[in-house]
Parts: structure tokens; C-alpha cells; sequence
């Protein structure tokens, strides 16, 4: 490889999580607004995940246990990537505020991946989506040990299907509250 | 090769050989004769002995014959002679005196003269000599010179002539050997040309089986999934004039005895090439009974 | 005189010369790439009672699926010699058979029986093997197997694999959001499979020791990732120290002493190598994409690994004596799941040619040449593992919804489907040889 490439691809690389984190302390962003992301992630509702209603918890409200029902806990992410879309933002970082407000409450953060592509490259995809949902948490106030995160790559689908829209609902990272 | 072809040159040879052996030995023989040593020539006065004691004889004779007349005439006269006798006396002692002197002096003149001409003569003599040692030497020289030139020119001629008979026996030995090779040149040029008339029709049919050979080979070759690009075996094949593999066995091994094993196996796969069967017997035998065949494949995948 | 005779003795040479022509050399660089035609005849039973498996067929299924042989259908033979003396080559040759195997059992002992098998030349009419197996009745398929082994070698100088084993991971759906994962154990050619591990969890990665005595593998029983050592003779079973995060991708060393794996202890997937004696933990690769999939050169003096450092996932190698790092994919967007023969000449890979759209299928390339050829069309393939005598590469894919087994020679001319199993099948491991 050589230098400038891997010079290039680290300060794309390191912009992007930069940005991924800083994005997060700017102001609510509109979910709906994200176009196929966000239609996939309302369909995924058969699985663990939640209506979307991002807006109604803006600002720096606290947040209770009843708001958490109301929150996304499954993310979405783009083949290959493990960038955290922008629909998600709003309501990790509500429930960033309810760890921060309660540091007895722990979250289990688990990466997955579609099919394609290697099972191993596949669960190391699922452990930086995992990071990357973790890094987003830790920015936010909530310290690293109320998070755990593992990786199940392709092993546990949310949806048994080899297709582009099932793909697209298991490129994903589930968000677990632990009981304590 | 024929005996009889030997015998010419082999004659030749051998007269060139004596030639040779001739000119060279009366060389060394002449060598052999003394050179032969010029004399010096000294060449003296001869004096005539017998000569002079002849006429010291007569003188002394007719001495004596004076002295007995004149001993008769002085008896018959002494008187009267002897006046006349001293007188006489005197007068021939003057006279014999004078003649003494003259004589002396004649004597002394042809003495001097004599020296004279002695040393004349012995100056021209030497003279004479020297020129003589000198002609002598020069002639010697030149004899010398004239001999060794002589000896040179012998030699030089021997050698020459010897020279000239081993070339020619040499000359005569190459053209006959170029005659010979040119012969034989012209037979293998014919004999080529026989065969490459007979080649090309032969070469024909060979170009023919060959690639019959090798189509027939080609289709009954599987090539074995162990094969790989640069593998080589050379198969050797016994046939039979009816086309037939009598025997079939590998050569050179490709090192992997699968692919070796195909080898074999396309021969026998084969068994028999019909076309060769129509094939002349005489090319049969020469090309076709025993053949070598490379199995080494082009365009695998590895 | 001399010199005559010197120029007459040189025509003569010259003359000689010229009349013993060069032999004629016939040159063939073309063939038929065609597996070899053998027929396996049924073998006689002189044991006195039915056989529990056809010994010839299983054989013949061997011989067919190295890729390297096309064994004659049954119903076209012409006959069914059980001794030399009942076999007319001529037939044979007709049929355009290279091979013939030929083959009896007789009863030895109670339990016993011995097989005994022959192998001719049809083409140069003559015996290439004739020997015999003893084996227990219950036991017919090994004595099939290391039938095909014997047959194998002599016809192609390599050493067969088909008394090696397999291991692979199914999955069973049993009611939504709850599975079972079996690790499973069979003959190479998926018959006898066994469970040696069940788990609720996901199973993933198993992979042979070299000497074939034990398995590595990851468990997530506990709900997280770890890598546990099973050994197949007791069942026992270890679990190896793990770390937070990613614990994943065991590959044994050749030598069995090391063990490479990726964990993300550091925050991102990296290659460790794990003394299993000493416990010590020495990490290997220092980047920021993901690097995974170990995997060791035969020789022990290398790793080869799948990293995205370069955009998208290539696979690279790793000396380990001087950490020079090597890319050694450059066609397609995709490979991974690198495995190398043997020899160490040729890599598998799953492999995605560029352009999107295309679908996931195993490549192999000759290092030596660099070139590169797909040998499947199948779109969905994982986890490539080759025969230990590089013939053969099994792979995991996708049929309908269900994974499924299937295999293809590794010059791509033979691909099968491996027996049904119940349950999605994944992970396939073909074992070293095991004896």
C-alpha cells in the first residue's frame, strides 16, 4: 500500500468518525428526512426495534424509562459500512441522556451484518458497527463500562432472506438495555 | 572405397617419395667432395750449373793452350822477347791490367748491372709476386666465392628441385585428393539430390504422418488434471510397418506420473495409425519404425 | 597417404551421418482435457450375506468427485468381471475405458471381511494394482474410501483424501428468534455426519489442528464470543482465554504449538498470534480496518489474512520473521476467506468481481502466475477449504434459502453438492490427513 493512499484513507477515515461523533452534539436532525434509510428501519418493526418518533424528545429534557419505549433501538447501516446514519442520531442520543442520568443502567450493543461476504469479515463488520453505536454513546456522556458490546455478524439475522430488503434489515445494531 | 583406387596415387606417391630421396642425397654427397686446396706459387731464378762449369773448362783450356805458346815463342824468342816480353810484359800487363780492368770493370759493370737487373729483377719479381699473391689471393677469393656460389647454387637447385618435386607430389597429391573429394562431392551432391528429389517426395509424405501422427495423437491424448504448463515427456513408439504401436514406453519422464501415464496411454489409446501402413518400407524403416514423441502442453489454465 | 585417408575416413563420417537422420519427432501440445475414463465394476460378494454399503460405488463416487477421474455409468457396462480371468480388455477398450477396477469380499472371521481389489490398464492390457483391505462389516465405508486412496494415488501420484473428514456448523430455525447450532463431523463425502457440540448460541469457525486431532472453533454459549479447543477422540473441551470484545477466526499453526486469531481488544479486529503454551499474546497487525481471517502458510513463516485497509477487502500476506506485508489480490472488490494449497501455490478465496451486482464465488489463483479464475457461478459461497491434497475445495452456499455444502475441483471441472443435511449448513473444514 502505499503512503499516500494510507494517509488519505486515515484522514478520511478519522473525518468520518470525527464526524459521526460531532454531528451528534448539533441539534436534532430530522429522521424522516433520510429517504431510504429510514423507510427500511420503519419496516424493521417485526423485529426488537420501535416505531420511529425521534422529534418528540429533542432537546436536553431528561428522559425516563416510559420515553425509552418510545425510542429506536435498532440501527441501520449501509452495505459495507459502519457508519452510523444520520435517522439515527436523535434517539441515540436520548438514550445516551437516559445512561448519563442513570448510571446503573448498562446497554448491550449487538452488530450485525447481512449475508454477503465472509462470516469472519462479517463479524468484524458487526463489532466496528457495534463500536461505532458505542462511540456515539461515550460522546454523549455515557461512560464506556454502561456498555458492552459483541458481535454476531451474519449468524443471527433479523429477517431470513436473500434479498436486498432483508439485507438491508440485518445490517444493523441492536440496542439491549440490561436488567440489572 | 575401393582397393584398386588406392593403387594409383599409392605408385605416385611412392615415385614422388624416391624423387625426393635422390635429389636429397646427391645434395649431401656433394657436400661430401674436399674442397680442393689452391697451392702458393713461388717461382725463382733458375741458374744453369752445368753451363757455367763448361765454360770455366774451355777457359781453363785454352788458358793452358796460351800458356804452351807462349812458352814455345818465348824459347824461340826469349832473347829477343825479352825485351818484347818485358816490353810485351809490361805492355800486356798494362794491357792485361787495363783488360783486368776492363774486365774488372765490366765485370764490376755487369756484376752491377747484373745486381741491377737482380734487383730489378727482384723487385719485379716481387712485384710480379705480389701481384701473382694477390691475383693468387683474388683468384682465390673468387675461386672460393665461385665454389661456395657454386655450392650455393648446387644447393639452392638440390633444394629447389626437391622443393619443386614435393610440390608437385604435393600438388599432385591435392588435386588428386580434391579430385577425389570433388568426386565424391559430385557423387553425395547427386546422392543429395537423389534424395532430396526422393526427401521431398519422401518429405512430403513424412510432413504428411507426421501431422497424422500427431492429430491422431492429439485426439486420443486426456490430458490429466495433475498436467501442468512446461511439463514435458518424450514418448518413444516401436511401430509396426502396419501402422500398429508394437510398443510404446516414456523416454524422458515429466517428473509427474500422471501425465506420464496420459502420455503413454494416448499411444495405446491409438494403437494403430492406418496411414502409415501405406507408408513406402524403405521410409518406413528410416523414419517411421521408431519415433519420438514430445507430449507438452500449450494453454492449460496453470 | 595419411592425410587421404583422413579426408576419406571424414567423408565416410559425413556420409554416415548424413544417412542416420534425426528421429522423427512428432510434437503434441493438444489434448482432451477430460477427467480419465475408469469403470468401477461391482464388486463380488463371496461373504455369504448382504453388505451394508457398495464398496464399488462408493469408490466410483470418490474417484468421480477428486474431479480427476469420470467413472462409467453401471448400466452400460457390458459385464461385471470379478476376476482377471473374467475380464476382456476388448470390451473395455470398446467402451473407451482407460481403467478397470475390478473387486471382491470374502468373509474373514466372524465379523471380518477382506476386500480385494484390482486395477488394469485397459489400453496396455496390463494389472497396475491388485491388493486387499480387512475391515470390520460395520466399517465397509472406510474400507471403500481407503479403496479409492489406493486407486488414487497410483493413477495420479498424488496422495488421496478420501479418508479425511469434514466438519461444519448447521443452524436450525426453531421458532423465531430461537435457533440451534450444531457442529457436525462426517466422512469427506458428508455421509456418517455426528454432532460433537450444540448450542442455542452461534458455532462458528471451526478449524483442524494439523495433526487432525482436535478442533478450534468459536462459541458464543456464554453470550459472548469465545474460542474453545475440542478434542475429538475424548470430546473434551477447552475454553482458551478470551478477551472483551471480538474473539475470532482460530487457525492453528502447522506445528500445532500457535494459534492466530482476531480480536478487538484494542478497539479495532486485529490479528493476534496466541502461544497456546506460554499464554503469551502477541499481536501481528496494526491497522484501523478490519483485518481478520488468518490463516498459515504450510511452512509456518507466514500468515495470510483478509484486511479492508485498502478501501475494500483484499487479501494479503505477512511474513511473520520480518512483518513484510504483501497484497496478493488485486482482481475483483471483494476477496477474502483465503486459504492456500499445500504447496502453497495456489490461493482459494471467495472472491467478487467488480462491477456490483456480481454475487460471491470461489476463485483460485496461481501465485506463481498471478492468474485468476472463478470456479463457480453460484453467487453465494463462503468459507472455502481445500482437500490437503489440493484437489478438491469445499465451500459453503446457498441453495434456495437453505446453505448447503457443495465442493469443486480445483481446475473447476467437477462441482457436486455434498448429501442433504437438515438445517442451513455453513462452515466447512476439511480435516488434514488423518493417518
Amino acid at each position: 500500500m502505499q503512503v499516500g493512499n494510507l494517509t488519505k484513507s486515515v484522514i478520511v477515515s478519522a473525518a468520518m468518525i470525527w464526524a459521526a461523533g460531532c454531528s451528534t452534539t448539533s441539534t436534532t436532525t430530522d429522521a424522516e428526512g433520510m429517504g431510504a434509510g429510514a423507510g427500511a428501519g420503519e419496516q424493521a418493526g417485526g423485529a426488537n426495534s420501535y416505531g420511529t418518533s425521534g422529534g418528540s424528545l429533542s432537546g436536553g429534557a431528561v428522559v425516563t424509562a416510559e420515553d425509552l419505549k418510545q425510542l429506536r433501538t435498532v440501527f441501520y447501516f449501509d452495505f459495507d459500512q459502519s457508519v452510523v446514519r444520520q435517522d439515527g442520531f436523535a434517539d441515540l442520543e436520548a438514550h445516551a441522556r437516559y445512561l448519563a442520568q442513570n448510571p446503573s443502567a448498562s446497554v448491550r450493543l449487538e452488530g450485525h451484518a447481512d449475508e454477503r461476504g465472509t462470516r469472519e469479515y462479517n463479524i468484524a463488520l458487526g463489532e466496528r458497527r457495534a463500536q461505532a453505536v458505542e462511540r456515539l454513546l461515550v460522546v454523549n456522556g455515557v461512560s464506556a463500562n454502561q456498555v458492552e458490546t459483541v458481535s454476531y455478524g451474519e449468524e443471527k439475522p433479523a429477517v431470513l432472506g436473500h434479498d436486498a430488503a432483508s439485507w438491508s434489515k440485518n445490517r444493523r445494531v441492536e440496542l439491549k438495555y440490561l436488567s440489572k | 572405397m575401393e582397393i584398386r583406387s588406392y593403387i594409383v596415387p599409392f605408385v605416385l606417391a611412392l615415385g614422388v617419395h624416391a624423387a625426393v630421396l635422390a635429389l636429397l642425397s646427391t645434395h649431401w654427397m656433394g657436400h661430401d667432395e674436399p674442397q680442393r686446396k689452391v697451392p702458393r706459387h713461388i717461382e725463382a731464378q733458375m741458374i744453369d750449373l752445368t753451363a757455367l762449369a763448361r765454360r770455366e773448362a774451355e777457359q781453363a783450356h785454352i788458358a793452358e793452350e796460351r800458356a804452351r805458346e807462349a812458352e814455345q815463342a818465348q824459347q824461340a824468342e826469349r832473347k829477343r822477347q825479352e825485351r818484347v816480353a818485358a816490353e810485351q810484359r809490361r805492355q800486356e800487363l798494362a794491357k792485361q791490367q787495363a783488360e783486368a780492368e776492363t774486365k774488372r770493370k765490366a765485370r764490376q759493370e755487369a756484376e752491377k748491372k747484373r745486381q741491377k737487373e737482380q734487383a730489378a729483377q727482384r723487385a719485379a719479381e716481387q712485384k710480379r709476386q705480389a701481384e701473382l699473391e694477390a691475383k693468387r689471393k683474388a683468384e682465390a677469393v673468387e675461386r672460393k666465392r665461385k665454389a661456395e656460389e657454386q655450392a650455393r647454387r648446387q644447393e639452392a637447385e638440390v633444394k629447389r628441385k626437391a622443393e619443386a618435386a614435393a610440390k608437385a607430389a604435393k600438388e599432385r597429391e591435392r588435386k588428386q585428393a580434391q579430385a577425389e573429394a570433388e568426386l565424391k562431392q559430385a557423387l553425395a551432391r547427386e546422392q543429395k539430390a537423389r534424395e532430396a528429389a526422393a526427401r521431398q517426395a519422401s518429405q512430403a509424405v513424412i510432413g504428411d504422418i507426421q501431422s497424422y501422427i500427431q492429430a491422431m495423437l492429439q485426439n486420443g491424448w486426456r490430458i490429466p488434471s495433475t498436467a501442468r504448463n512446461g511439463m514435458e515427456a518424450v514418448v518413444t513408439i516401436h511401430l509396426l510397418p502396419n501402422g500398429e504401436v508394437d510398443q510404446a514406453y516414456i523416454h524422458t519422464s515429466s517428473g509427474n506420473a500422471a501425465f506420464d501415464n496420459s502420455a503413454i496411454q494416448a499411444v495405446y489409446r491409438v494403437q494403430r495409425f492406418p496411414r502409415v501402413a501405406d507408408i513406402d518400407p524403405i521410409l518406413f524403416e528410416r523414419r517411421l519404425r521408431k519415433l519420438s514423441v514430445k507430449f507438452r502442453p500449450e494453454g492449460l489454465r496453470w | 597417404m595419411v592425410i587421404m585417408r583422413r579426408v576419406a575416413a571424414g567423408l565416410l563420417v559425413m556420409l554416415l551421418s548424413m544417412m542416420a537422420r534425426a528421429e522423427l519427432v512428432v510434437e503434441v501440445t493438444q489434448g482432451v482435457e477430460a477427467p480419465t475414463a475408469i469403470a468401477v465394476v461391482p464388486f463380488g460378494n463371496e461373504t455369504g450375506s448382504a453388505l451394508s454399503e457398495d464398496v464399488a460405488a462408493i469408490v466410483q463416487q470418490d474417484l468421480q468427485r477428486s474431479g480427476f477421474f469420470q467413472p462409467m455409468a453401471r448400466e452400460n457396462m457390458l459385464g461385471f468381471p470379478v476376476q482377471q480371468s473374467e475380464l476382456y480388455y476388448r470390451d473395455w477398450r470398446i467402451a473407451k475405458m482407460d481403467y478397470v477396477v475390478i473387486g471382491r469380499a470374502v468373509s474373514v472371521g466372524a465379523n471380518d471381511i477382506s476386500v480385494r481389489f484390482e486395477l488394469y490398464d485397459v489400453l496396455r492390457e496390463q494389472s497396475l494394482l491388485s491388493e486387499q483391505v480387512t475391515i470390520t462389516r460395520d466399517n465397509l465405508r472406510d474400507g471403500a474410501h481407503f479403496i479409492a486412496d489406493r486407486l488414487f494415488e497410483r493413477l495420479t501420484g498424488l496422495q488421496g483424501a478420501f479418508s479425511t473428514r469434514i466438519v461444519y456448523v448447521t443452524a436450525e430455525q426453531l421458532a423465531p428468534g430461537k435457533q440451534r447450532f450444531r457442529l457436525q463431523l462426517a466422512d469427506w463425502d458428508g455421509a456418517r455426519a455426528r454432532t460433537i457440540l450444540e448450542s442455542s448460541e452461534p458455532i462458528m469457525s471451526p478449524v483442524w489442528s494439523m495433526d487432525g486431532s482436535k478442533l478450534a472453533y468459536v462459541s458464543f454459549e456464554t453470550g459472548k464470543p469465545a474460542i474453545y479447543v475440542q478434542y475429538l477422540a475424548t470430546g473434551r473441551r477447552e475454553r482458551i482465554q478470551s478477551f472483551p470484545g471480538l474473539n475470532g477466526a482460530p487457525a492453528w499453526s502447522p506445528d500445532g504449538s500457535q494459534l492466530a486469531l482476531v480480536l478487538s481488544r484494542d478497539g479495532n479486529p486485529e490479528i493476534y498470534i496466541l502461544d497456546l503454551q506460554s499464554r503469551q499474546l502477541q499481536r501481528v497487525t496494526r491497522h484501523y480496518g478490519i483485518d481478520t481471517e488468518p490463516s498459515w502458510a504450510p511452512d509456518g513463516q507466514s500468515l495470510i489474512f483478509t484486511s479492508d485497509r485498502g478501501g475494500q477487502p483484499q487479501i494479503y500476506r505477512l511474513e511473520l520473521a520480518n512483518r513484510k506485508l504483501e497484497r496478493l489480490t488485486f482482481e475483483g472488490n471483494y476477496n477474502s476467506s483465503g486459504r492456500l494449497t499445500q504447496d502453497g501455490r495456489f490461493l482459494a478465496m471467495v472472491h467478487r468481481s467488480g462491477g456490483g451486482g456480481n454475487g460471491f464465488d470461489v476463485a483460485v489463483q496461481d501465485l506463481k502466475t498471478g492468474r485468476l479464475d472463478v470456479l463457480t457461478r453460484s453467487g453465494m459461497v463462503e468459507s472455502p477449504s481445500i482437500a490437503p491434497n489440493g484437489s478438491v475445495v469445499i465451500y459453503a452456499t446457498q441453495e434456495g434459502t437453505r446453505g448447503v455444502l457443495a465442493a469443486v475441483s480445483l481446475d473447476g471441472r467437477v462441482q457436486f453438492r455434498m448429501p442433504a443435511v437438515s438445517g442451513d449448513v455453513r462452515e466447512p473444514a476439511w480435516s488434514p490427513y488423518l493417518r
